[in-house]
C-alpha cells in the first residue's frame, strides 16, 4: 500500500510542478502583452505617474512629447500638430493612431526597478522640493513631499507653517541668509503670507505630482543650493517610439498637399516603410477635446479620417497595373485593339478619357494613353476569375497589416458578375474600391521586383537616454509578381511619363515612372490618382498621390515630381 | 522613508519565505534520515517560527505606513495575529509532539500570510479570520484527547455516511444559494459551509470502508455509492467539490486496491461524464469557454479570470508591494481569487514559495500515511490530504487559468471559517498519526529483516501486539485499537 501512496502522491506533486512552470513562463513571457487592456484599471494609474515617451521622426526629430503642465500633471504636446494628426493621432478623449497603437511601448519604463527606485530615492526620501522662507538646507527643512501630507486640517498646516515649525528654521542659518529674512518681513505683509500658504496648502493636496519648485515662486530660493539635482526629484519615463517618416519629406508633402482634399503617401519600395504621410482635411490633435463634437459630426469634411490609409476609392485607371500584370503573366501582352475614342462591348458603351480617339494601341501605348478600350477588350479576353484571382493576390479584400487605423480594399467583382461590370472593374470603375496606401504597396512591389510589403510606420523603440531597445524589421506579405513582370510594368510606367498622360512627371533630376488615374465619383469633379516610383533604374520610393474631387488640370503629377525632386536633394 | 521601505519590503518578504523553505527543507531532508530524530532539529524550527514572527511584524509595519486607517483600528488583528503565530506553534507541538514542528509551522505560516492579505483587503474579514483561526487552533488541540480517546473509529463507517448523506440532502433541500452554487446553510447570521465538513466525512467513510480487503465487486459497489454524493453536488451547482469528492474517493480507492485497472475506468467514467455535464450545463460551457479565451468577453463573463490574469501579470515575479497594487479590483477576492491578489502584491516568486510550503505541508501528511502501520490511519491520512492538496491544486490552477475556474477555498487562506475550522481538524488527524520513521517501537528486527519492510508485512500476533504499545520515545500515540491482523 505505501507504494500506492507513493504514487499517487508523486503525480500529485508533477502536477504542482506544471503549475509553477507555468506560473513562471505566464509572468515572464505572456504577462506583458496582457496587462495592456483598457479593462485593466491599473493603466490609467501607471499613466498619471509616467512621463510619456516622445515620438520622433526617423532623425529624432520630437513630433509629439510629454510635459508637466502648472497643474503637476502631464500634457501632451504636439511640435507640428496638423503636419502629423493623421500619424500621432491624439491622447485626450481616447487615444488613436501611434498614441494608440504603441501605448503601452509608450508607458514601459526601461529598467523599471532602477528608475522607480531612483524615484523613490529622490522624490520620498530626500525630500523633493525647497519650501523655505529663509533659504535653508533641504535636509534640516522639514518639508512635506506630497502625499506625506500629515495634515488633515487647514488650520494645523496654517499654525505650523506660519510659526515656523514645519519648516524647522534653526536659528545658525539666520546669519547666511540675513537678507532674503530681512526681504521678507519687509515686504510682505501676514495676509499675503496667508494667501500664499493657503495656496500652497491646497495645491499640495491636489497634486500627486507636483513639485513644490513649481509652486513656490523663485523669490524664496535658496542660492546656495548643494543639492538641487537631488532634489529637483527623477521622473519616471515612459520609452520614444521612433517613427520611419522623414520630417523633411513629411514637411514638404505637407505644404505640397495644402488645402485640396486627398492624400499623399512616400514609402520606401525596399522595406514598406512609410516616409510620409498627409491627409487633408486635419485636424488638432492638442485641441481634440474641446473640438470633439465638431470633429466627430462634420460629414463632409471627416477631419478625422486618415484618408491616406482609410479612405476607400474607386481607383480607375490606376487598376490598369492590375490588368497589366495579368495580360503580361498569360502572354497575352502583343494584344492589341483599335480605340474609336467611344467603342462598343455588346450593349456597353464605353469612352476613353475625353473621348479620345487611339487608334490602333498595344500594351505600351494603351497604357502609357490610359486607354479604356484597350483595357476593357483585355479584361473580356482575360476573364472575370482570372481577374478576381488576380485582385485578391494582390491583398484585395485583406488586411494590409499596418499598424494605424486602415481600411482593406474591396474587390466585389465575382463569378457572377456580368461583362459589363467587368469592363467596369478593369478600367478601375464599378463596385472596386482602393486605399492610396494599398495602391502604394502594389507600386512598391512593381518598383522592387515583386514583393509586396506590409506597411511599417515605426522604426523602433527609443530608452529615455536616447539608445535603441528595438527596432522592427521589415515584413514581406508575400511575392505578388515575378521579376520579369515587374520589369516589364516598370517599363510601362516609365512609358507613362516619357509619352504617355504624366509627362509632368518628367524631370532632369530624376527619373520618375508611374500611372495616372481618374476615377469618376459621380460629380462633375473627378477623384485624380498619381502613382509612381523612382528612380526609374533603381527604385527606392513610390509615391502616391490622391486629391478628391479634383477634376482635370489637378497638379497631382507635378506634385508628385516637386516631392520626388525634393527627395533626391535630401540624398 | 516610509515608502522606500515599503518598496524594500516586499524583497524582506521574499528573502523571509526563503529562508523559511530553505528550512523546511532541511527539516524534510532530516526526517527522512535512519537517525531516530530525538530533537527534532529544534534550532531549524525556531529559526522558521521566528521568520513568521518577523513577516508578520514587517507585513503590518508595511500595512500601517501604507493606508489611511489608524492602527489603533486594526490593532486588535495585529496583535490577535501576532499572539496566534508566537504562542500556538509550540502550544500545538507540546502536545503533539516536536517531531511534528515542520507541519504545524507551515500551517501557521500560511495562516499568517492568510491574516495580512485579508487585512490588507478588508480588515473587517481580517478580525473574523483571525477569530476562526484562534477556533481552528483550538480544534487541532482537541482532536488529540478526541482521537486518543475514542475507539473503534474505523468501524463507524455508517455513522460517517449517515451523518455525510443527511448534511448533504439538508443543503440540498434547504440551503441558500450564492452566486450559483447552493453549498451554504444560514443559522441565523451565522454561515457555514457543509461540504467541507461531508468531503472529510466521506474520508472517513472510505477509510473505514477500505481498512478490510475488499473484493472487486464491493469495491465497484462503493466506488457507485460515492458517485451517487458526486451527482448530487453537481446538482447543487457545486461543481468544485464535486470534483474533489471524486478524485479523493478515485486516490482512496487507489491506495486501497492498486488496481489500475479501476483506477483508469474510473478516469474514464468521469471523463465521459464531464462530457456529458458540459453539454448540459451552460454555467460549466461558460467556465471552459473563459479558459480558453479569458478576453474573449471581458465585460461580461470572462470579466473574473481577465482581472486575476491583470493582478498576477501587474505584479509580475518580484509584486507591486503591499497595499500598493489594485487587488481590490479582482472580483471576490477573500475567497476565491486570493492567491491573484497575493500574487500580484507579494509577487510570483513569493507565491511560488506558497505553492512549496503547501506540498511540505502535503509531504507531512504523505509522511503520516507511510510511517504508520495500520491501514485505517493510512488511508485516513492519505485521503485527509489528497483531499486538500487536490483543492489547493484545483483553485491555484483555477485563477491562474491552468485548468477551468472552480469555486473552492484555498486551503487556511481563503476567508472562510469552515474551511479554516475543517483544513485545521485535518491538519490535527494527520499530526496525531504522524510516528516517526524508526521510533523505539519497531525496534525488535529479527536479523536480516529490514524494518519498513517488517513493519508492514508483520503479521505474526503476538509480535504485533507488542508492538503496538506507546513506547517512550514516541509522543503521538496511533489511533488505538485496531482490529487484530487488519495491518497493512
Amino acid at each position: 500500500m505505501n507504494n500506492n501512496i507513493k504514487k499517487t502522491f508523486w503525480v500529485l506533486f508533477a502536477m504542482f510542478a506544471a503549475l509553477i512552470i507555468y506560473l513562471g513562463y505566464f509572468t515572464v513571457v505572456r504577462a506583458p502583452e496582457i496587462v495592456n487592456n483598457p479593462y485593466n484599471l491599473r493603466l490609467s494609474a501607471k499613466e498619471a505617474s509616467i512621463k510619456r515617451g516622445n515620438i520622433e521622426d526617423i532623425n529624432g526629430v520630437v513630433i509629439a512629447e510629454s510635459t508637466l503642465n502648472d497643474e503637476g500633471s502631464y500634457e501632451r504636446v504636439y511640435n507640428y500638430p496638423r503636419m502629423y494628426c493623421h500619424i500621432t493621432g491624439y491622447t485626450s478623449s481616447g487615444k488613436t493612431a501611434v498614441e494608440s497603437a504603441y501605448n503601452a511601448e509608450l508607458l514601459t519604463l526601461h529598467n523599471e526597478t532602477l528608475q522607480r527606485f531612483l524615484y523613490i530615492l529622490t522624490n520620498k526620501v530626500f525630500k523633493k522640493g525647497e519650501f523655505s522662507l529663509t533659504g535653508l538646507n533641504p535636509f534640516e527643512t522639514e518639508v512635506y513631499a506630497v502625499g506625506d501630507l500629515p495634515y488633515t486640517d487647514f488650520d494645523d498646516f496654517y499654525d505650523d507653517t506660519a510659526s515656523g515649525s514645519a519648516l524647522d528654521i534653526s536659528d545658525e542659518k539666520e546669519e547666511t541668509s540675513e537678507e532674503t529674512t530681512e526681504e521678507i518681513t519687509e515686504e510682505t505683509t501676514d495676509s499675503e503670507i496667508d494667501a500664499e500658504i493657503k495656496d500652497i496648502y491646497n495645491n499640495l493636496e491636489n497634486n500627486p505630482n507636483a513639485s513644490l519648485d513649481s509652486i513656490v515662486s523663485d523669490g524664496y530660493h535658496s542660492e546656495n543650493d548643494l543639492f538641487a539635482p537631488l532634489k529637483n526629484g527623477y521622473v519616471l519615463k515612459g520609452n520614444s517610439i521612433v517613427l520611419s517618416v522623414d520630417h523633411r519629406i513629411q514637411e514638404k508633402a505637407f505644404e505640397l498637399l495644402g488645402e485640396k482634399k486627398g492624400s499623399i503617401i512616400v514609402s520606401e519600395v525596399n522595406t514598406g516603410k512609410i516616409k510620409a504621410m498627409v491627409s487633408y482635411p486635419n485636424y488638432n490633435p492638442e485641441t481634440v477635446a474641446e473640438n470633439w463634437e465638431y470633429l466627430t459630426t462634420d460629414e463632409e469634411n471627416t477631419p478625422l479620417l486618415n484618408r491616406a490609409s482609410q479612405g476607400l476609392y474607386p481607383p480607375g485607371s490606376v487598376f490598369k497595373i492590375a490588368v497589366a500584370q495579368l495580360l503580361i503573366d498569360t502572354n497575352q501582352e502583343d494584344m492589341t485593339f483599335y480605340c474609336e475614342g467611344t467603342n462598343h462591348f455588346g450593349n456597353k458603351v464605353l469612352r476613353c478619357y475625353n473621348a479620345n480617339v487611339h487608334g490602333s494601341v498595344d500594351l505600351t501605348s494603351a497604357f502609357s494613353k490610359s486607354c479604356n478600350g484597350y483595357f476593357a477588350q483585355a479584361s473580356l479576353n482575360l476573364g472575370t476569375s482570372r481577374l478576381l484571382t488576380q485582385a485578391l493576390s494582390l491583398g484585395f479584400n485583406s488586411d494590409n497589416g499596418f499598424a494605424l487605423e486602415h481600411s482593406a480594399s474591396i474587390f466585389s467583382l465575382t463569378e457572377d458578375s456580368d461583362n459589363s461590370e467587368l469592363i467596369d472593374t478593369a478600367i478601375g470603375q464599378g463596385k472596386t474600391m482602393v486605399t492610396p496606401l494599398d495602391i502604394n504597396m502594389i507600386t512598391a512591389a512593381v518598383a522592387n521586383g515583386g514583393t509586396m510589403y506590409t506597411p511599417q510606420i515605426a522604426e523602433g523603440i527609443k530608452s529615455p537616454s536616447g539608445s535603441m531597445i528595438k527596432v522592427f524589421s521589415p515584413e514581406a506579405r508575400g511575392t505578388v509578381m515575378s521579376e520579369e513582370t515587374s520589369a516589364k510594368i516598370r517599363e510601362l510606367m516609365r512609358s507613362v511619363v516619357t509619352s504617355g498622360t504624366a509627362t509632368a512627371a518628367a524631370s532632369d533630376q530624376i527619373s520618375i515612372a508611374g500611372k495616372t488615374g481618374t476615377a469618376e465619383n459621380g460629380t462633375d469633379s473627378d477623384h485624380i490618382w498619381f502613382t509612381c516610383f523612382a528612380p526609374y533604374d533603381s527604385p527606392k520610393y513610390a509615391v502616391t498621390v490622391m486629391l478628391e474631387y479634383a477634376g482635370s488640370g489637378s497638379r497631382a503629377v507635378p506634385m508628385a515630381r516637386e516631392l520626388l525632386e525634393y527627395i533626391n536633394t535630401l540624398e | 522613508m516610509t515608502e522606500l521601505l515599503i518598496f524594500l519590503s516586499k524583497y524582506i518578504f521574499i528573502i523571509l519565505i526563503f529562508i523559511f523553505s530553505l528550512q523546511s527543507l532541511y527539516l524534510i531532508k532530516r526526517g527522512r534520515s535512519d537517525n531516530y530524530p530525538s530533537d527534532e532539529s529544534t534550532h531549524a524550527v525556531r529559526l522558521q517560527r521566528t521568520t513568521i514572527v518577523l513577516f508578520h511584524i514587517l507585513a503590518y509595519a508595511a500595512l500601517n505606513f501604507n493606508s489611511d486607517i489608524p492602527l489603533k483600528d486594526y490593532l486588535t488583528t495585529a496583535l490577535g495575529g501576532l499572539a496566534l503565530v508566537i504562542f500556538m506553534p509550540p502550544l500545538i507541538a507540546l502536545v503533539y509532539g516536536k517531531i511534528n514542528g515542520l507541519a504545524i509551522n507551515c500551517m501557521y505560516f500560511l495562516t499568517d500570510i492568510s491574516l495580512v492579505i485579508l487585512q490588507r483587503l478588508n480588515p473587517d474579514l481580517a478580525l473574523k479570520q483571525m477569530l476562526c483561526f484562534f477556533l481552528g487552533s483550538a480544534v487541532i488541540l482537541l482532536v488529540y484527547p478526541a482521537l486518543k480517546y475514542l475507539n473503534n473509529l474505523e468501524k463507524a463507517k455508517y455513522f460517517y455516511l449517515s451523518l455525510g448523506f443527511i448534511l448533504l440532502l439538508v443543503t440540498f433541500i434547504f440551503g441558500t444559494t450564492t452566486r450559483g452554487a447552493t453549498n451554504w446553510i444560514y443559522i441565523g447570521s451565522f454561515s457555514f459551509q457543509p461540504s467541507e465538513i461531508v468531503k472529510v466525512l466521506f474520508v472517513f467513510y472510505f477509510a473505514s470502508v477500505f481498512c478490510v480487503d475488499k473484493t472487486f465487486k464491493e469495491t465497484v459497489l462503493q466506488l457507485l455509492l460515492g458517485c451517487v454524493f458526486v451527482v448530487i453536488l453537481v446538482l447543487q451547482k457545486d461543481l468544485g467539490s464535486a470534483l474533489i469528492f471524486f478524485m479523493t474517493m478515485l486516490i482512496m480507492v487507489f491506495i486501497a486496491t492498486g488496481s489500475l485497472f479501476i483506477t483508469d475506468s474510473s478516469l474514464g467514467a468521469a471523463a465521459v461524464g464531464a462530457c456529458i455535464a458540459y453539454k448540459l450545463f451552460s454555467h460549466i460551457q461558460v467556465r471552459v469557454a473563459a479558459w480558453l479565451d479569458p478576453f474573449s468577453d471581458i465585460s461580461n463573463t470572462t470579466y473574473q479570470i481577465a482581472q486575476s490574469l491583470f493582478a498576477i501579470g501587474s505584479g509580475g515575479l518580484w509584486g507591486s508591494g503591499l497595499g500598493k497594487g489594485y487587488a481590490t479590483s479582482i472580483p471576490i477576492v477573500e475567497t476565491d481569487f486570493i492567491f491573484s491578489a497575493i500574487c500580484e502584491e507579494f509577487g510570483v516568486i513569493f507565491a511560488v514559495f506558497i505553492i512549496f510550503t503547501y506540498l511540505t505541508l502535503f509531504y507531512c501528511g504523505v509522511r503520516s500515511a507511510l510511517n504508520t502501520p495500520y491501514k485505517f490511519n493510512a488511508l485516513l491520512a492519505s485521503g485527509l490530504t489528497g483531499l486538500i492538496c487536490f483543492q489547493t491544486f484545483l483553485i491555484i490552477g483555477g485563477t491562474t487559468k491552468f485548468i477551468p475556474m472552480t469555486g473552492v477555498t484555498l486551503p487556511f487562506v481563503s476567508y472562510g471559517g469552515t474551511s479554516v475550522v475543517m483544513c485545521s481538524m485535518i491538519i490535527g488527524i494527520i499530526l496525531f498519526i504522524y510516528v516517526p520513521k524508526n521510533s523505539e517501537s519497531e525496534n525488535k528486527l529479527s536479523p536480516g529483516e529490514k524494518p519498513k519492510r517488517r513493519r508492514k508485512r508483520r503479521t505474526a500476533p503476538e509480535e504485533g501486539r507488542i508492538k503496538r504499545r506507546t513506547a517512550p520515545g514516541e509522543e503521538s500515540g496511533p489511533l488505538k485499537n485496531r482490529v487484530r491482523g487488519e495491518k497493512q
